[in-house]
């Protein structure tokens, strides 16, 4: 039996779900990137409120990052429940799937109405921006819910199943795992916080600490999705099952101590800061690094056995190419400059791709609908990757010449040839990764969204 | 691997992890984090820094932002959204007790200069010690999330050659 029949029909129906929900995020941020450049041309600027670009940004930023890993967590979610279910006879809980389904969608209109329709007043805090309006808030709620119960649900039917999972599972598991971690910051931050702080520091602090964790789950997808890759690249896995287990069981007990954060330091402390920033160095950095140290050392160890010019491959190694040096620029950060987002740039294009590649390669097929040219594939993972190393590149050299981030027009300050030349190859960069993610919001949303006759509808 | 093995293993990182958390509370209690601190109402803190301004000011200004040349002792900087007031001019090798406190929320210190990472709380000053060694044009920058124009706000701190005293 193939895995794809294997997963059964209501599993196939909430992964797809998911994978469109997923791919909309992406869609939707991509067409609000084009609310970033607009201000930027003369004439436009004078037609658009004063806060445009920062609703743009916030939005954006909400959709790429938030809304994309959150739905991606939640079909890999679907996808280890239902390998689980399937091989174990467990119940499949239709109706908790159904409800998260649902959830899922609502939170997608409620994130994006006070977009749409001018309400709230932006806020550019870390992690999760907001439009400060209830809609909005109310969209992240949903979201948030949409994902646990799929995460519930799938320790429910792991512990059911009375086996020690799989791998593959079991990082999925952790995924959940560390997620619930982070609401359960997001939920303290918000019971311990003053409710007359103004605004700014109040969003500031309430998604500093989850938002910190939330980059832990980000992370342990990427690991998923390159063990998943080998095996499809390579043949093999990087490393070995318990050894995989271990690293994601140790990424989960390192973010762990995040709670502890709380009962330790004032939430508006600046060890509660600090505490969560040294969390990221220290704890963030050795099994994603030892991860990425195997997969480059397989590649490099059957480099001559490897089909080069297969897409999938070039996507898995550009996507640890990313990861690679963004973990590296890290460690080279300004303070509110342009080298801050060079970082994460590279680091969520690396996790990007790795979830691109997964579609083309996992989700896809498994789904029926694996429809797509190898060669137009090749083309979109290519663009967005070398797009995304270009960007990061000119990111870094305009942040260390000065460039504040987060701004655009006259405030970015391009007082230097060196800030201009910068700046212009970081524009550049964008713009082939731009040309890239088109592709894969095109290729990848016909596939999924097109009527396919079959049991998945 | 075995599962003991594992176990061990996840339970040294936890123990890792958590140790942590104690080691810091220990290092923020040492002093090594917080710079002297006292309280003041944020009204009594800007007239301070504004009668600075007036009795030192050098006529220049830096982007709408007065310059002074005060004497060695103690300064005062403003932090408010989204800037810091007023512009200090220091002299190389003179001794300095450098008060900032917000008046309006709360804000991030990052300045390198005076190896200062703090936030920067209403109603409550810091006192960072400074002796400027080197000349130059030093950037005192926000480094708490505080509105949209947060990521510039910046200060400044030039150092100059010191004048030559003059004996009474």
């Amino acid at each position: 039996m193939t895995e794809s029949a294997a997963l059964g029909p209501t599993f196939k129906n909430e992964l797809l779900t998911w994978a469109r929900l997923a791919v909309a995020a992406l869609g939707v941020a991509g067409l609000l990137a084009f609310g970033l450049a607009l201000p930027r041309f003369p004439g436009i600027k004078d037609f658009l409120s004063p806060d445009f670009f920062y609703r743009s940004l916030i939005t954006h930023v909400v959709f790429s990052v938030v809304v994309w890993y959150l739905a991606a967590l939640g079909a890999l979610t679907v996808y280890a429940s239902g390998r689980v279910s399937a091989r174990h006879g467990v119940s499949t809980f239709p109706a908790l799937g159904a409800a998260s389904k649902w959830l899922g969608v609502a939170s997608f209109a409620f994130i994006l109405i006070p977009y749409l329709t001018g309400l709230g007043q932006p806020l550019i805090n870390n992690y999760v921006p907001t439009l400060t309006h209830p809609l909005f808030h109310t969209g992240l709620v949903l979201l948030a819910l949409a994902v646990a119960l799929l995460v519930l649900r799938l320790g429910v039917i792991l512990f059911r199943s009375r086996v020690s999972p799989q791998g593959i599972d079991f990082a999925i598991a952790a995924s959940g795992v560390i997620y619930l971690i982070a609401l359960g910051c997001f939920g303290i931050a918000w019971a311990q916080l003053p409710a007359d702080l103004h605004e700014a520091t109040f969003n500031e602090r309430l998604f500093w600490g989850g938002g910190h964790v939330l980059q832990f789950v980000y992370a342990l997808i990427a690991m998923t999705a390159w063990n998943l890759l080998a095996e499809r690249v390579a043949g093999q896995s990087q490393v070995s099952e318990p050894f995989f287990r271990l690293c994601a069981g140790v990424l989960t007990v390192l973010a762990l101590p995040s709670l502890g954060i709380y009962a330790a330091f004032d939430v508006l402390s600046y060890e509660n800061r600090e505490a969560f920033t040294q969390l990221l160095w220290y704890g963030l950095s050795l099994p994603p690094a030892v991860m990425l140290l195997a997969s480059m050392a397989q590649l490099i160890r059957l480099k001559s056995t490897i089909a080069w010019t297969d897409p999938l491959t070039l996507g898995y190694a550009l996507s640890l190419a990313l990861f690679a040096v963004g973990g590296v620029l890290g460690y080279f950060l300004g303070v509110s400059d342009t080298r801050t987002p060079s970082h994460y740039h590279a680091v969520i294009g690396g996790v990007n791709l790795a979830l691109m590649t997964l579609y083309f390669s996992l989700i896809l097929p498994l789904l029926g609908r694996a429809g797509f040219k190898p060669k137009v594939v090749r083309w979109m993972l290519g663009t967005y990757g070398v797009g995304q190393l270009i960007q990061i590149i000119g990111l870094y050299w305009a942040g260390a010449a000065g460039v504040p981030r987060k701004t655009a027009g006259a405030a970015q300050g391009l007082d230097s040839a060196a800030k201009k030349i910068a700046m212009g190859i970081q524009g550049g960069g964008a713009g082939i990764a731009i040309i890239g993610g088109i592709i894969f919001v095109w290729v990848v949303g016909l596939l999924l969204f097109r009527a396919k006759r079959g049991t998945d509808e | 691997m075995n599962r003991t093995v594992l176990f061990a293993l996840f339970l040294l990182a936890a123990v890792i992890a958590y140790a942590h958390m104690p080691a810091w509370q220990w290092m923020a209690e040492g002093g090594a984090l917080h710079p002297e601190t006292y309280a003041i109402d944020p009204t009594a803190f800007a007239e301070k820094a504004e009668a600075m301004i007036a009795a030192y000011a050098t006529g220049r200004e830096d982007n709408g932002v007065p310059v002074v040349h005060p004497p060695e002792g103690d300064v005062y900087v403003v932090a408010h959204q989204f800037g810091f007031r007023p512009v200090l001019e220091l002299e190389a090798g003179k001794s300095y007790r450098l008060h900032v406190s917000s008046v309006d929320i709360l804000h991030g210190l990052n300045f390198p200069l005076a190896d200062a990472d703090t936030l920067i709380v209403p109603g409550q000053a810091q006192v960072l010690p400074l002796t400027p060694a080197q000349l130059g044009r030093f950037a005192l920058q926000c480094s708490e999330n505080c509105g949209l124009d947060h990521n510039r706000m910046k200060g400044w701190v030039e150092v100059v050659e010191p004048s030559e005293q003059v004996n009474p």
